[in-house]
């Protein structure tokens, strides 16, 4: 290290050419330290203000120079450090220089190439390294909250899962609103892969191929200018990733960076469920009110119970009351024993470095990540090699080649019977998970071994202790991402590139029900195995010219062309009566019908680009971009999409060039248009990629006994194309005194031709056809604002706001109005937003009677409670998307130690708790488990409550859908808590070995206050945008994890 | 610079011929379009399998037979309180609530997945029916069961939403008859009368009458039709009609084309020859969980000493004692139970008095009418048998005081091993017909033709809709609002009476 020091030093020494010697002088010295660390700043530039005199600090970072004696200030500047002017004193100087305040002149990955931030004239956010840290598998779930007009739901912790992005909320109805992945300039997917996952009500998640580690930045593009250039993708936001690399420098050494984390991850919180003697009085008790005697309501409760979980036939009397020497022998509380601690371990090396005119960067990387959930769990193995030459000095060219292999158990999810988080919610305490005798021993089997108990009400033959074990739901992805490139420079400034990459993804799936219980049994146990492939590739052309003229005007302007396709190809095989636990299809003697197919994509766009800038104060630019798919009839396959963006920088003009107190004011105002057609892109559906075609599909579906048939699956559409958005964006960034800083952007997005699934009357055969009907209008505030609170002195703590507020709305549906959308219980209204949820208003609970009641209007508008659900008036009662949210960080260091503090807000919008309704049936689902809520059921004339009646198979709809369930979402979650300790350089050998070691604890999803009075788990995620679910998925767990950073 | 040249004039190489526009046009690989369909008569066929695999789809067949059912007065849903837990399947039809969009979970909401899959078997014959003068040679029958399967699918629905003909007259409420092949014009039809609706469903099995070649009793042929045409035209009270059809499906009434008494106790999972048409389902296309014999069967016996005859056959039993004894036991839902009024109606002898066991006075007995072929849900299910033609038949007779119709309903009595009756009336053979055919779809329909009440008598029976009057509104589904909400000729008054607002 010491050498590259000194080098350093030697440079500065031949470069800034040191005068000195002059009459009059006196003796100036001191010390130049960094306020970073602490540690001495070699090769500063100190320099006598008015005049050439100056010095270079050496390598303890000491300076002495002769100064005029009338000098009273000095110059103190080093590359990436805040220049800074100090009084000349008598004595030795202790000058601490600060780093550069970051906002002003980074450099912004944006599309097809870079730009510097100061004279961008579109919106986007750059996220580095240290905000994308986390301890989930891929990088997208750590930007919650990170970005304002971002929102993002990870609606599974589920290790390896996928996200919802929403960028600048969600224009589109039926196609999806996820942004556009570009990952070093090459567009990618971000489509669902695993059939396994899906299948089990999961997902899996394409971007968790890429290792987190290996990210550099994280760009979003937000606005038409920004976003444009990517056509008829760019519609919903581009997320621009940038992977790691070397870099070039004579004889840059080799560094060699080490990473470890261990993390745990457990539930924050479960649903608070009634116990077995509460759980059986309850249902004991409807059956008396039922007018049952008591010895029939004890048999019907374990009955229904399918289980007695008191040590005697007889329990309770006809008082509800425990008969002497009653006690009970079962009380399993199931969510406690299905959610469990869950280890995770991610380690990383990397080598960087370069010499003159090549630079390198490998990585490899390892990461395994259990999941809360019974048998769901995510391993990834990865490696990265990144090498870039400047071959002759007009010749560039070099590597980008990611590979990685990961494996994903998904635990199944939704309602089926094999889902242990249902059946943790559903199973009653009164449920022994063995097999146990009537004084709840358990009953060995010949082996002395524990039997579980597959006996329930819920599922039968399930239990989500042992089946989750038992049964197989295995992803295995392989992918190779590469890009090669050349690039030539022919004239001064006139530049070609052209790029290759191909990204080859591979799954193979595995799925396996036992013979013996749960799904198995009805094949004698069953084996699917999926392999699918998907090889996509792009070539994208570009020339780029740029020139400045008379240091005033600059000009850049690229054009090129790209070719992209996707080839995914599926092929199926299964086989049941399977041999033993044996789980290959050799071992199975009866199969389903095998099946392939394969689908093609093909995108051919050209595309350009002129900037212009004059003095640095004015910036205009302008793109065009015209995309052909393959996925539209012959007369739509063509869109242009275009954009223009300007920005003024207003701080540079005259009249505040030399104001103190504003170190950056720019106005940036940008219009364009983009497209989408991503909804079209859904693999899962073989048919979406002929969109405009009457089809009929040719699969096992539709046979019928053993002869072949067909589906009529896709009603013809020769009109159907591209949705396009218009986008009208206003900005103002802004810093001042050096200190404080942020932006304020407007935004405005109308979004017409959307693919609408315009409802069908079901007599067609079809419930809709999708078609290009309808139109929206998405419009917003982001706020971003940013303070170095405390700068100086040994603690420094600087804060980071940022707020989104978002809205909404549907300005034509093709003539349709108050269109219902059950799947989501929503209404599309014009005028209305997208997320509008609609259903009963819960009027309580008749106090003389203790029936459900709901609100009524008739045909009057008077508005009235009935006890009848199916005469209930279904209402509006808001949107599922929030009025605002964002987040809030702080960092906070002293000397070595950093602690960062990340919360993430949600104020206004609504979730309906179906997990809730489920556990509040008031006894609609006998046998399935109740909340503690329950016990609060209605039970005498009078009583005022919110819990109805219990009533046995009660068929009064109580806990249907209504705002009985539908909660407030406003919460502040404290996402993420990182202390870190970066060891000092004073420790001898080891300081001698590494650069840098860091130490660090960390907590995520720590704890979330809500405002309402929601009760079930801490991560309200699971509902996802839509704020609706019915059925668990993994809660995002609490994760608390210690790592550490090493580099030398 | 000689490599930079070479390397330019690859680059512009590479820019200028990366691409032909050709690239964007694909077609799937899988999948046939409008046009290539109908061009063989292979791929037509397809069309046909996809409109009966349709018509198979368990949330239609499975839940509209069993709902037919279980909203009559004979069979119920047990209530989940002994052993067998419901799931929410068929309990919500059993208890009469339905609403006409889904509101939480389907179970309450069964009238839309009936009407999609019911109209997209419809979809699908319709293409065939409307191309006809475009097939290729030798599709005659395709053609002509096309028209059988919409025909099959109209009078299904005609079942489950309509009221009866009987009552309701010729000005009653029918169906919506869609008669082309689904297009996005929304060219959708309005709700017919029931004169229009029935006469057409006549019209359609006339056309697969006269038209079918197959003989094959897993597909509509010339047999079948002539006994659902004969059901159609019992449906309307046309007896002179219902009579002719019902002797051409069937050529004697003296029992000797009916099943053995061991044929009828096999279970029924296996077309014999007294079934004309039975719906074929092979381990690929089972509906497992979802199938009919999953709600029916649990076992066929308590033990192997309580067969069929037996002292012990139809006595009580635990769950546990079922697990570890009954003889093929193979559970799949298992939640129908037979109330004990209904399995008073049989003699001692009658061979389809199948009901062996019971856990509980109050749940009801078991039934093994249903069984599957090793696998669960791998079975035949009847779609119509020659039975039928008796029954219909004799009341045709019994309605022109012709005395030859005791000596009918004899010969079917005698050949079960039931009860003879000593006398033909409607109600005797209303009696026979519960006796015949439940669980094959009948309940309803019957109570609704006949115009009687619905009566559950008995404490088995857990619900609060234990009597209806004979006509009520209840006694069908809602028309599903996905239908009248995007149906531009549909209005609100198109719905069914009891769900108007």
């Amino acid at each position: 290290m010491k050498s590259m020091k000194k080098l350093i030093y030697l440079f500065f020494c031949l470069t800034t050419g040191i005068v000195t010697a002059f009459a009059q002088t006196a003796r100036v010295s001191g010390k130049v330290l960094s306020s970073d660390d602490g540690e001495p700043v070699i090769g500063a530039s100190v320099m006598v203000k008015g005049t050439t005199t100056g010095a270079v600090t050496d390598l303890d970072g000491k300076f002495t120079l002769n100064a005029p004696t009338s000098a009273k200030t000095l110059i103190v500047s080093f590359i990436g450090m805040a220049t800074k002017e100090v009084a000349i004193t008598s004595g030795v100087l202790n000058i601490v220089l600060a780093p550069e305040t970051k906002a002003i002149d980074e450099v912004l990955v944006v599309a097809y190439g870079t730009v510097k931030k100061s004279a961008f004239t579109g919106s986007a956010a750059l996220i580095g390294e240290e905000q994308i840290r986390t301890p989930a598998a891929s990088f997208d779930k750590s930007l919650a909250g990170q970005v304002a007009g971002v929102q993002v739901i990870s609606s599974s912790g589920q290790p390896g899962s996928a996200s919802s992005f929403r960028i600048r909320g969600s224009g589109s109805l039926s196609a999806s609103n996820e942004p556009l992945y570009v990952i070093d300039g090459v567009a990618t997917t971000s489509m669902e892969y695993s059939e396994v996952a899906e299948d089990q009500s999961s997902s899996s998640n394409i971007l968790s191929s890429i290792n987190p580690s290996d990210i550099e930045s994280v760009t979003v593009l937000k606005d038409a200018a920004a976003a444009a250039l990517y056509g008829s993708r760019a519609a919903n936001g581009v997320i621009v990733i940038t992977t790691k690399s070397g870099k070039a420098g004579k004889n840059e050494k080799a560094k060699v960076s080490l990473s470890a984390r261990y993390s745990w991850g457990t539930l924050a919180k479960a649903y608070e469920t009634v116990n077995s003697a509460q759980y059986y009085k309850h249902l004991f008790t409807g059956y008396m009110n039922a007018g049952r005697d008591a010895e029939e309501a004890n048999k019907l409760t374990q009955g229904a119970i399918t289980h007695n979980p008191w040590n005697v036939a007889q329990p309770l009397d006809a008082q509800g009351n425990p008969v002497a020497g009653a006690s009970i022998v079962v009380d399993n509380n199931w969510q406690d024993a299905v959610f469990k601690t869950a280890p995770s371990q991610d380690y990383n090396v990397n080598v960087n470095g370069g010499s003159e005119h090549t630079d390198y960067f490998f990585s490899a990387g390892y990461t395994n990540q259990e999941g809360i959930a019974p048998a769901g769990n995510f391993k990834r193995y990865s490696g990265k090699a990144n090498i870039n030459t400047q071959a002759t000095p007009w010749f560039k060219t070099g590597v980008n080649i990611t590979f990685s292999h990961s494996i994903q158990n998904t635990t199944v999810a939704g309602s089926a019977g094999a889902a242990p988080l249902n059946n943790a919610l559903t199973f009653t305490n009164a449920v022994p998970v063995y097999v146990v005798d009537s004084q709840g021993k358990p009953v060995l089997d010949e082996n002395n071994r524990k039997q579980f108990n597959f006996t329930n009400p819920v599922n039968l033959d399930f239990n989500p202790l042992a089946i989750p074990y038992m049964d197989t739901h295995l992803t295995k992805f392989y992918r190779v991402l590469a890009s090669t490139y050349a690039s030539v420079s022919i004239l001064d400034g006139l530049n070609l590139k052209t790029v290759f990459s191909p990204d080859y993804i591979s799954t193979d799936e595995h799925r396996y029900w036992n013979k013996h219980h749960g799904n198995g049994p009805a094949y004698n146990g069953r084996l699917d195995k999926y392999h699918h492939t998907d090889l996509q590739y792009t070539s994208t052309n570009t020339a780029t010219y740029s020139k400045t003229i008379d240091l005033l005007h600059s000009i850049n302007a690229m054009a090129g062309m790209e070719y992209w396709q996707s080839t995914y190809e599926t092929l199926y095989a299964g086989g049941r009566d399977l041999l033993g636990e044996m789980q290959e299809l050799a071992a199975a003697s009866g199969s389903f019908s095998p099946s392939s197919n394969t689908t093609r994509e093909v995108l051919i766009s050209y595309l350009g680009r002129l900037e212009y800038a004059y003095a640095d104060k004015y910036n205009l630019s302008a793109s065009l971009r015209s995309d052909g798919s393959s996925i539209f009839g012959s007369g739509t396959k063509w869109g242009t999409f275009w954009s223009a963006g300007a920005s003024w920088r207003i701080n540079q003009e005259d009249f505040l060039k030399d104001n103190e107190t504003i170190d950056n004011l720019k106005l940036r105002l940008s219009y364009g248009t983009s497209g989408n057609k991503s909804g079209l892109e859904r693999l899962s559906n073989d048919l979406v990629r002929y969109a405009h075609l009457g089809l009929w599909t040719v699969s096992s579906d539709y046979m019928y006994g053993n002869n072949a048939g067909a589906g009529h699956t896709q009603l013809a559409n020769a009109l159907l194309s591209w949705e396009k958005q218009a986008m009208f964006n206003v900005g103002l960034d802004f810093s001042f005194f050096k200190r404080f800083y942020g932006s304020l952007d407007y935004f405005s997005k109308t979004s017409d031709g959307l693919l609408y699934d315009y409802p069908l009357a079901l007599s067609n055969g079809f419930n809709n056809i999708t078609l290009n009907a309808a139109q929206t209008v998405n419009y917003g505030v982001e706020l971003e604002l940013g303070a170095h609170i405390l700068a100086s002195g040994p603690l420094k703590w600087s804060a980071n706001l940022n707020a989104s507020i978002i809205r909404d709305r549907i300005d034509d549906l093709h003539g349709d109005d108050n269109v219902e959308m059950t799947t989501y219980q929503k209404i599309w209204c014009v005028g209305g937003s997208q997320y509008e949820f609609n259903m009963p208003t819960w009027a309580g609970v008749d106090p003389q009677n203790g029936d459900a009641l709901w609100y009524v209007t008739d045909k009057e508008g008077n508005r009235t409670t009935t006890n009848q659900y199916s005469k209930a008036t279904k209402e509006k009662q808001g949107r599922s998307t929030p009025d605002i949210y964002g987040g809030f960080t702080n960092k906070l260091s002293y000397r070595n130690f950093d602690l960062s503090l990340q919360l993430n807000y949600t104020i206004g919008g609504q979730f309906y708790d179906g997990l809730y309704s489920t556990i509040m049936h008031d006894g609609a689902k006998m046998g399935s488990n109740l909340h503690i809520d329950a016990l609060k059921a209605w039970s005498a004339p009078g009583q005022s409550t919110d819990v109805p009646r219990f009533v046995t198979n009660n068929p009064s709809g109580a806990n249907s859908l209504s705002t009985r369930f539908l909660y407030d979402a406003t919460h502040f979650k404290v996402k993420n808590i990182t202390l870190s300790y970066t060891l000092p350089h004073t420790l001898g050998v080891f300081s001698r070995t590494f650069s840098n070691a860091r130490i660090y604890a960390s907590i995520d999803n720590l704890y979330t206050i809500f405002a309402d009075d929601y009760k079930g788990y801490d991560d309200i995620d699971i509902y996802g945008i839509q704020g609706y679910r019915m059925y668990p998925a993994t809660p995002a767990p609490r994760t608390f994890s210690l790592g550490a950073n090493l580099t030398f | 610079m000689n490599t930079k040249n070479i390397l330019l004039i690859a680059l512009i190489a590479l820019i200028s011929n990366a691409c032909s526009d050709d690239d964007l046009f694909q077609v799937p690989a899988t999948s046939l379009s409008d046009e290539t369909i109908l061009t063989s008569k292979e791929t037509a066929n397809t069309v046909l399998m996809g409109a009966y695999a349709q018509t198979g789809d368990y949330r239609y067949l499975t839940i509209g037979e069993i709902s037919l059912d279980v909203m009559g007065n004979d069979i119920k849903i047990t209530d989940g309180a002994y052993g067998f837990s419901t799931y929410n399947w068929l309990m919500y039809a059993y208890n009469y609530i339905q609403y006409p969009r889904t509101v939480d979970g389907w179970w309450s909401a069964y009238a839309a997945y009936l009407w999609r899959y019911a109209y997209r078997a419809i979809d699908q014959a319709n293409l065939l029916i409307n191309n006809a003068d475009k097939l290729p040679a030798g599709c005659e029958d395709i053609v002509a069961q096309a028209y059988g399967i919409r025909a099959y699918n109209f009078l299904n629905l005609y079942h489950l939403f309509c009221p009866a003909y009987t009552a309701a007259g010729d000005a009653g409420q029918g169906l919506f008859l869609r008669l082309t092949s689904g297009s996005a014009d929304g060219n959708n039809v309005p709700r017919s009368n029931l004169r229009e609706s029935l006469s057409q469903i006549i019209a359609d099995f006339t056309y697969a009458y006269q038209n079918c070649t197959s003989t094959s009793n897993y597909f509509i042929n010339k047999t079948n039709t002539a006994l659902l045409l004969a059901r159609t035209y019992l449906d309307m009270g046309d007896y002179e009609n219902a009579q002719k059809y019902a002797e051409a499906a069937c050529a004697n009434f003296d029992g000797t084309n009916l099943m053995s008494k061991e044929e009828y106790q096999s279970g029924f999972n296996t077309a014999n020859s007294e079934w004309l048409w039975a719906f074929n389902f092979v381990p690929e296309t089972s509906n497992i969980y979802a199938s009919i014999p999953s709600f029916y069967h649990a076992a066929t016996f308590k033990d192997p000493a309580s067969t069929f005859g037996t002292e012990d056959y139809g006595s009580k039993v635990t769950y546990d004692y079922l697990a570890a004894n009954a003889v093929d036991w193979m559970t799949g839902y298992s939640t129908v139970r037979i109330t004990w009024s209904f399995a008073a109606l049989y003699g001692k002898d009658d061979c389809r008095a199948l009901f062996p066991f019971y856990i509980d006075e109050k749940d009801g007995l078991f039934t093994s009418k249903y069984s599957s072929k090793g696998s669960l849900g791998i079975a035949d299910y009847p779609m119509a048998r020659t039975a039928e033609a008796y029954l219909i038949e004799a009341e045709c007779l019994v309605r022109k005081n012709n005395p030859k119709a005791l000596e009918v309903l004899n010969a079917l009595q005698s050949k079960r091993g039931g009860t003879l009756s000593t006398e033909a009336s409607i109600d005797e053979v209303w009696k026979e017909r519960r006796r015949e055919l439940y669980g094959e779809g009948f309940a309803l329909p019957d109570i609704k033709r006949l115009q009687k009440p619905l009566e559950r008598t008995g404490d088995e029976h857990w619900t609060n809709v234990k009597n209806l009057p004979p006509n009520n509104p209840r006694m069908m589904f809602p028309i599903p609002l996905d239908e009248l909400d995007y149906n531009k000729n549909a209005t609100s008054a198109d719905q069914n009476e009891y769900w108007r607002n």
